[in-house]
């Protein structure tokens, strides 16, 4: 049964949880399951409080009491993480105000610091910062002494994250428990395609708002979203990164109408462009069914029709929130087969083999109920 | 329609398909389990909770097994995802019971959710914050015993009114309690004991309540931070509201989610409440105190 449905695949299954991101739906023309599943779905996918502030924009006499609460608990979980995050910003800027080289905030916290519109309703983990690689040890040692501490306390992923990534390993605030990644490349050095963070850092530009920080020019924000979520290994959050991706492929085209094609220019121009294609490809699929296709040809390193054919079957199966409301057939082997091809684009196999192994007898970071 | 008006048979057959949707107010839930202990579980101590007809429930919770065939293990699922690491199965209906407190207490940021067993008479209500060993639990099961209503013994659900909201679900016993509360009242109705848990052996208790549990809300007034002392005498102590507020914040749940509002609605209790320490070693003199203070009306029908 599996692969037959795997090969019959063609586009995608509708999902209301995307119409309803995108205001192609309204809630009132969902049925009490559909609205059900997407509350679940949105949960699940960290997406709530976006789900929540287009619905509570358009109120209808439909939605049930018990609905709202959650819409309205979303809010204001969105809310605290702001909070959190914003102060962290502060504290970051005072433990790293020495530094004699631009501290540049990635991803999340980096829409947030720009106050794109989005970003005031998303959930946020841990603070993506990137650093020149020399300054490094200087930036390490001065988040230690401000309380920011090593997570990985055992040799084998000390030396892993040192040796061949792309960030060192990361950092949690011994009192608030705040996280923060710091990178100092854009991908591993051992990546098939991989790339340093100092021709990023270079374009980087001042954050008006945050002024100690710094954000990657827009073109290689957009650029660095999609080469970590089309080359990392897990997409957790999947459908929230790409939906990020299309929040700020309109948010920047709405101040320069040729923005696309600039992205993609630098893409090309950084060897960054397969990934690129995908983002274009699956936000086109996933919330923006009017996005020009031409965007797609421009990309210079398009996959065969053969391995496109592959990818899409993963991808849109990977991408789709994790509930029995909509899970395709074979989304976890698509998401085990994603996993081992992030794996075999960040290192080549004789560092992969006893990476994997090593790994499959570690225990995992769950906690234990209470 | 209760729970109870379902016969076994249709309650495993919804547990194991298409879930059981009940009333537990203030939310409805919708569990899923073949797991025969949770069958068992859930159709003794929900008996007389309210079936609901809607298509929404706010928490899908799911109690599964694995590895059936070497040390086996139940693991509890949210919305499809296990937030936790699995238990031995022998402790599946406790993990279910634990599984939907942490649904309560991480996805209802429109309440204040504050580590406290909360018990009413009446439209007022006592609130015990939940210090380890304080013996709380064992208090407001005898309470509750004894003619009380009880709100929740784990979590106290706090509106933007300052008033509390009843969560009433199956007590939750440890250790000694079990044979303490049993013994003193025979009827009532308990889980098969999960040994070596996490907090040693647990048992759930069925709610005593004489009305139908359904939305309810009540004014704080008493705010008591019990303590269990063996052999001693019932001693009782006047708290600083101050400091009554600060070690009710250390138990919040979603305090600091909420904030600047989290600490308005808590100096709202406060502000309605008397504060005291309470140690105590007999349950008899500790609810003669409590029946006192609720001017011994609640206990009126014992």
């Amino acid at each position: 049964m599996l692969l037959p449905g795997l090969l019959n695949y063609r586009g995608l299954p509708v999902l209301p949880i995307c119409e309803l991101l995108t205001e192609q739906v309204l809630l009132e023309h969902l049925s009490e399951q559909q609205i059900d599943d997407v509350i679940k779905q949105a949960r699940k996918s960290r997406l709530l409080p976006e789900v929540a502030d287009k619905i509570l924009a358009k109120p209808t006499d439909k939605m049930p009491m018990s609905f709202q609460r959650h819409l309205h608990s979303a809010s204001i979980l969105s809310n605290a993480h702001q909070r959190a995050i914003s102060w962290e910003f502060d504290r970051i800027a005072s433990a790293l105000e020495q530094i004699d080289s631009p501290v540049v905030l990635l991803k999340g916290a980096a829409y947030l610091a720009q106050n794109i519109e989005h970003s005031r309703r998303r959930l946020y983990g841990d603070i993506d910062l990137l650093v020149a690689h020399d300054y490094l040890e200087e930036v390490e040692d001065r988040l230690r002494w401000a309380g920011w501490v090593s997570t990985h306390h055992n040799d084998y992923d000390q030396r892993y994250y040192r040796k061949w990534m792309h960030e060192i390993p990361p950092l949690q605030h011994a009192k608030r428990g705040s996280t923060l990644d710091v990178h100092h490349r854009i991908l591993p050095p051992t990546a098939r395609i991989t790339l340093p963070g100092e021709p990023l850092i270079d374009k980087a530009i001042q954050c008006e708002q945050h002024p100690f920080f710094f954000v990657l020019s827009p073109a290689d924000q957009i650029i660095h979203s999609a080469a970590h979520l089309f080359s990392d290994g897990e997409q957790d959050h999947g459908l929230r990164d790409l939906y990020d991706i299309y929040r700020l492929l309109e948010h920047f085209q709405a101040d320069n109408p040729q923005f696309i094609e600039l992205v993609v220019e630098r893409a090309n121009t950084l060897g960054l462009s397969r990934f690129m294609f995908y983002a274009l490809r699956y936000v086109r699929k996933f919330f923006a069914p009017e996005l020009s296709l031409s965007y797609e040809k421009f990309c210079e390193a398009k996959p065969s029709n053969a391995l496109l054919t592959l990818m899409d079957i993963l991808f849109t199966r990977a991408l789709v929130p994790e509930h029995s409301s909509c899970s395709p057939t074979g989304q976890g082997l698509s998401q085990k087969a994603l996993y081992i091809r992030g794996h075999y684009l960040r290192m080549p196999f004789k560092l992969l083999l006893p990476h994997l192994l090593r790994k499959a007898f570690s225990t995992d970071s769950k906690e234990t109920i209470r | 329609m209760k729970l109870v008006d379902l016969s076994s048979s249709e309650i495993k057959k919804a547990l194991c398909n298409e879930g059981l949707s009940l009333l537990t107010p203030p939310f409805s839930t919708r569990f899923f389990s073949d797991c025969p202990r949770v069958i068992q579980g859930i159709s003794s101590m929900y008996r007389d909770f309210q079936l609901s007809k809607e298509k929404f429930a706010d928490f899908d919770v799911h109690i599964r097994h694995q590895r059936r065939w070497y040390k086996p293990q139940a693991q509890f699922y949210f919305d499809d995802f296990s937030p936790f690491l699995p238990l031995p199965s022998a402790q599946d209906y406790a993990m279910l019971e634990w599984g939907l407190n942490w649904c309560y207490a991480n996805h209802s940021h429109q309440y204040l959710v504050l580590h406290a067993a909360v018990i009413a008479c009446q439209d007022r209500a006592v609130i015990m914050p939940g210090f380890p060993g304080a013996g709380k639990s064992t208090l407001t099961a005898e309470l509750m015993l004894n003619g009380w209503r009880l709100f929740s013994d784990e979590l106290a659900l706090i509106d933007e009114a300052g008033k509390l909201i009843a969560a009433p679900r199956p007590v939750s016993l440890k250790n000694a309690s079990i044979d303490i509360i049993s013994q003193r009242h025979p009827d009532a109705l308990f889980t098969k004991p999960a040994k070596d848990t996490n907090k040693g052996t647990v048992a759930h208790l069925k709610l005593e309540q004489s009305e139908a549990i359904e939305h309810c809300e009540a004014s704080p007034f008493v705010i008591v931070f019990p303590k269990y002392v063996a052999n001693s005498e019932l001693n009782t102590q006047y708290m600083d509201p101050a400091e009554a507020l600060v070690s009710m914040a250390e138990q919040g749940f979603n305090y600091h989610i909420l904030g600047a509002e989290g600490f308005r609605r808590l100096s709202m209790v406060v502000e309605q409440s008397r504060c005291f320490k309470l140690e105590y070693s007999s349950l008899d003199d500790a609810v003669a105190w409590f029946t006192e203070l609720s001017g011994a009306s609640c206990a009126a029908d014992l």
